[in-house]
């Protein structure tokens, strides 16, 4: 049951992280379209900070806490992950490319 | 499982004013209240989804102070008294990864998407998923909410079969006439304290 917690987690995390990016990567494209890499790298690094928190409060104002409660899964170690993930690609980007 | 000296203030509103109450395992607890007397804070306080600094939660010999969800998950079951499972889950995703009771209703609901069942349907599937969970307690607050009676009497077989396995049962409804009929021992919350008063 846990697996299928996480995969809900994750899912949802993956559908509002990808209007995250698109907002961070679009909006600075067209406002000053300089350097594309770099809004890239920026948004990659931001958006792993923007998107667990509106994730964690639509969970909360969904009341849908207490499903994961009572599987005892904790939210926050998966969304720890996907920031050191996207913390390292971001850096990444901005080393080698 | 022991609930002791639970305080709660809401703002300059003293909710709870150091609570005990006891459920026991093989046995079905009640508490009841009028409306906004503090019986789902109580509860949410239970299965550590509110914080109060006083107040102890024991489970047996543990002594569970601050909200600490995970040593309390490992002990109980919460069932709240708003929706809770995630609308885009199918039921038959929870009926295969649990130990589900597979009866006729789960069976005609199986393939719908959690949003598309109705209000009933939707409190039947979340206490079957509770009760699925296989904990030694399980807390629920208002169960009966949105169900018909057909429902509610379904229901109540299910929580006298959990009583049987030896768990113990804490719920709090405002349908008098099935928590009579279920309950072993009968609590009221009544000016933020709770009376143990005689189930005769």
């Amino acid at each position: 049951m846990k697996r299928l917690a996480y995969k809900i987690l994750l899912k949802k995390y993956f559908l509002i992280d990808m209007g995250v990016l698109l907002l961070l990567i679009v909006l600075p494209i067209y406002v000053n379209p300089g350097d594309v890499l770099s809004i890239i790298q920026r948004a990659i690094l931001y958006s792993g900070f923007i998107t667990p928190a509106i994730s964690y409060f639509e969970i909360k104002n969904s009341n849908q806490l207490p499903f994961y409660d009572n599987l005892n899964v904790s939210i926050f170690p998966p969304y720890l992950s996907v920031l050191i993930i996207k913390m390292l690609l971001s850096f990444s980007i901005g080393h080698y490319v | 499982m022991i609930l002791d000296s639970v305080f709660f203030n809401y703002q300059d509103l003293e909710v709870l004013k150091g609570v005990y109450l006891e459920v026991e395992q093989g046995s079905i607890t009640c508490l009841i209240g009028r409306n906004g007397s503090g019986k789902s804070t109580l509860f949410k306080i239970a299965a550590g989804q509110l914080h109060t600094d006083n107040g102890i939660t024991r489970f047996r010999d543990k002594r569970l102070h601050r909200a600490s969800k995970k040593e309390r998950f490992e002990h109980l079951a919460y069932l709240p008294q708003k929706s809770f499972l995630p609308t885009s889950l199918k039921v038959n995703e929870l009926i295969n990864e649990g130990d589900f009771n597979k009866d006729d209703i789960i069976q005609r609901v199986k393939d719908s998407n959690i949003k598309n069942l109705s209000t009933g349907e939707r409190r039947y599937v979340e206490i079957l998923f509770v009760i699925s969970l296989n904990r030694d307690f399980l807390l629920l607050d208002e169960p009966f909410t949105g169900l018909s009676p057909i429902l509610i009497e379904k229901i109540i077989e299910h929580i006298k079969a959990v009583k049987k396995q030896g768990k113990g049962v804490l719920i709090s409804d405002h349908y008098m006439r099935y928590i009579v009929d279920v309950g072993d021992t009968f609590y009221l919350l009544e000016n933020g304290q709770v009376k143990a008063i005689d189930s005769e």
